[in-house]
């Protein structure tokens, strides 16, 4: 088995173009469609506060770093939303604000959160001034700085997710959605050797030879997830060390990341095994990888997608349970209890692909 | 010895092998003729334990292999059709691979690396990647791997497809060699008769899954030992005369090929008067007349009404 495991990585090392081109593609789409999302979204701002309270709000509102927020009249903000030129107008009153916003824009209780918090900070500060206003011995700012430091009130999120609004980080969604999107073709690489061998009749010098024919199959399995692990835990590395954050779950993507990359060797097994050309492997692999990603979210998330039809689809694209998989261990901190679902449906997707695949492949082997 | 015993294969509602019976004793070599799609191959695919036959068994020293194919594996080399090497590796690296995967011991392999290298003839393009092989040397390493493990019976399917002559000639003389050196035996098949007429001592003709003839070159010949092959060559090619041929009942699987026309004739006929007669009146000029030693190609003939390499 280790020689059969040595021959095919001193294969990849003679010809890595594949390994190395898909590894820059991942690399390249993550950082364009997540990383590249630098263009801050513009905002639309109208106020009924006092210009001195107004540029307070703005100055607060400036330091949220992906939006970018502009001061207009009302009715040109109300028309900049109307005519896509920003997907969200920000009404500012007195204790209060009113967002008017555009169909498109997918953040709206993110952005309704931070500005609830904005108001409150500002709310409270306003409220300190005018209690010591009068008494000019009083430090104002000392004391804004005290309660800012020791609130009244703790309010903590812990988990603020429901139905209705959703977390994600536009950033990691671009890297864990091509990642494992593109590495089908990685694995499928690796399984299109078995195509080629049988078709050449190499695997008929391995059948005949002194070792196992379960060695011969496990070699291959493992190669086939070796190599896809190897392009994952690369790729998350240089974004990791590049400075996206993993919620401090690095390490535990490279874990779950396991049962998914088990399940594709399973299912492109299963595509060889049907095809038993090359020719035709590459074609089934290149129309199906694209809809189960589509299916499964790595291109966006499945959370703003409405027809019930494709959600139900959703669940049998391996993707979706390797993203719920990756955002469970990262933005959403989940328990290992809320990941028993996608890692069950992995193994058990791996366990019928990989057993439905070696059994064709030996029954074609046999006519 | 290996004893093939009512080998059947039935694909779907096709015989591609049906009933085929044969031996090989240690130390000899035996030629499977036929055209292609005979069901040599076939045969052969089964005798290697790579597939299970529909009827039938292969005995070794009359034990089922299709029961225990392991102990034919262990001491049976095969030389399959394709080209099975990885492209990207030298010759030495994959006589390393394949010798591995026979669990050879390290130092014995390093050894029988460089004797088959020598075997084959290879010894100085052994660090060159086999992608970059002319045809010839890739089929000589093709067979060079199934030495490695110094089998007692060697399987060669078709060894010499597609190449030149003088590999061709190379890869003859490797096989006669290894059976007069090593008392290798061989089941060698092609469908070139002058291939298996040279090196096999014992021939059997598959045609249509079936073996129609079987035995020494003699014996085989003999089928046609009655009857003369004449080989006449004329001036211009004449539709008449092939017609007035074709007409004449004492002839038999009469063949042209534009100018050049044979056909078989019982020994005790004397032809020419007739032939000169023929030729005089469809105004044809015969260039040369020729009597043939029947060969097996001429056997295939006469048994099947075609040409073996049609």
């Amino acid at each position: 088995m280790i020689d059969i495991l040595k021959t095919k990585f001193l294969l990849l090392f003679r010809k890595p173009v594949g390994f190395i081109i898909i590894t820059i593609i991942i690399c390249t789409f993550a950082y364009i469609l997540g990383l590249g999302q630098q263009s801050k979204i513009p905002i639309a701002v109208y106020s009924d506060l006092n210009k001195e309270q107004t540029e307070t709000f703005l100055l607060e509102l400036k330091k949220i770093p992906e939006l970018d927020f502009s001061l207009y009249d009302e009715q040109e903000a109300i028309d900049m939303v109307r005519d896509g030129n920003a997907d969200v107008a920000v009404h500012l009153m007195e204790q209060k604000f009113e967002l008017i916003i555009s169909p498109n824009y997918l953040d709206s209780a993110l952005l309704k959160n931070q500005l609830n918090t904005i108001y409150g900070e500002l709310t409270q500060q306003q409220a300190i001034v005018d209690a010591y206003d009068e008494n000019p011995t009083i430090n104002v700012e000392e004391i804004i700085q005290n309660a800012n430091e020791q609130p009244s009130f703790q309010i903590q999120y812990l988990n603020f997710s429901n139905d209705e609004d959703f977390i994600w980080n536009p950033k990691l969604h671009s890297l864990f959605g091509f990642t494992l999107f593109m590495v089908i073709y990685t694995v499928a690489n690796g399984v299109s050797h078995i195509v080629m061998e049988r078709r050449n009749f190499i695997w008929d010098r391995l059948t005949i030879s002194a070792i196992r024919k379960t060695e011969v199959y496990l070699a291959n399995v493992l190669y086939c997830f070796l190599i896809g692990y190897l392009q994952v835990v690369l790729i998350l590395s240089i974004f990791y060390f590049g400075g996206v954050d993993f919620y401090g779950g690095f390490g535990k993507t490279l874990l779950v990341v396991i049962p998914y990359l088990l399940c594709i060797v399973a299912l492109t097994f299963f595509i060889a095994s049907v095809a038993g050309t090359s020719g035709r492997f590459n074609a089934y692999i290149s129309v199906l990888a694209v809809p189960l990603a589509m299916l499964g979210g790595a291109y966006w998330p499945l959370e703003i997608v409405t027809s019930e039809a494709i959600l139900a689809l959703s669940y049998v694209s391996p993707i979706t349970y390797g993203l719920e998989l990756l955002n469970g261990v990262t933005i959403h901190s989940s328990s290992m209890n809320d990941l028993v679902l996608p890692l069950g449906v992995l193994l058990f997707m791996t366990i019928v692909f990989m057993g439905i695949g070696i059994n064709v492949m030996e029954k074609k082997e046999q006519l | 010895m290996i004893e093939v015993v009512n080998l059947t294969k039935k694909f779907k509602k096709v015989n591609a092998v049906d009933q085929v019976n044969f031996y090989i004793e240690p130390g000899e070599i035996v030629g499977l003729l036929g055209p292609n799609g005979a069901g040599k191959s076939t045969t052969i695919t089964m005798l290697s334990t790579l597939i299970p036959p529909t009827e039938g068994d292969v005995f070794l020293n009359q034990k089922s292999i299709i029961k225990n194919p392991v102990s034919l594996r262990k001491i049976l080399g095969v030389v399959p059709q394709e080209i099975a090497l990885y492209g990207e590796l030298t010759a030495r690296e994959n006589l390393k691979f394949f010798g591995n995967i026979h669990k050879m011991p390290k130092k014995k392999l390093e050894e029988r690396i460089e004797i088959v290298l020598e075997q084959i003839g290879l010894q100085n393009e052994s660090k060159k990647k086999v992608k970059h092989y002319s045809g010839g040397m890739k089929r000589r390493l093709n067979i060079g791997v199934a030495l490695l493990h110094e089998p007692k019976y060697l399987i060669m399917d078709e060894p010499t497809v597609g190449i030149d002559p003088q590999s061709r000639n190379h890869i003859l003389e490797t096989v006669k060699r290894l059976n007069e050196e090593f008392h290798t035996a061989i089941i060698y098949t092609s469908h070139y008769m002058e291939e298996v007429e040279y090196i096999a001592k014992r021939i059997y003709i598959m045609d249509k899954g079936k073996i129609i003839a079987s035995g020494t070159k003699d014996e085989i010949k003999s089928i046609l030992s009655s009857e003369n092959t004449i080989l006449i060559k004329l001036e211009q090619p004449s539709k008449e005369f092939v017609h007035a041929l074709l007409q004449e009942p004492m002839l038999s699987n009469v063949n042209v090929n534009e100018k050049e026309i044979s056909f078989t004739v019982a020994k005790d006929v004397n032809f020419l008067p007739t032939l000169m007669t023929l030729s005089k009146n469809s105004g044809v000029r015969l260039k040369s007349f020729q009597v043939e030693e029947p060969s097996l190609e001429d056997v295939f003939l006469h048994l099947t009404g075609r040409a073996l390499r049609n």
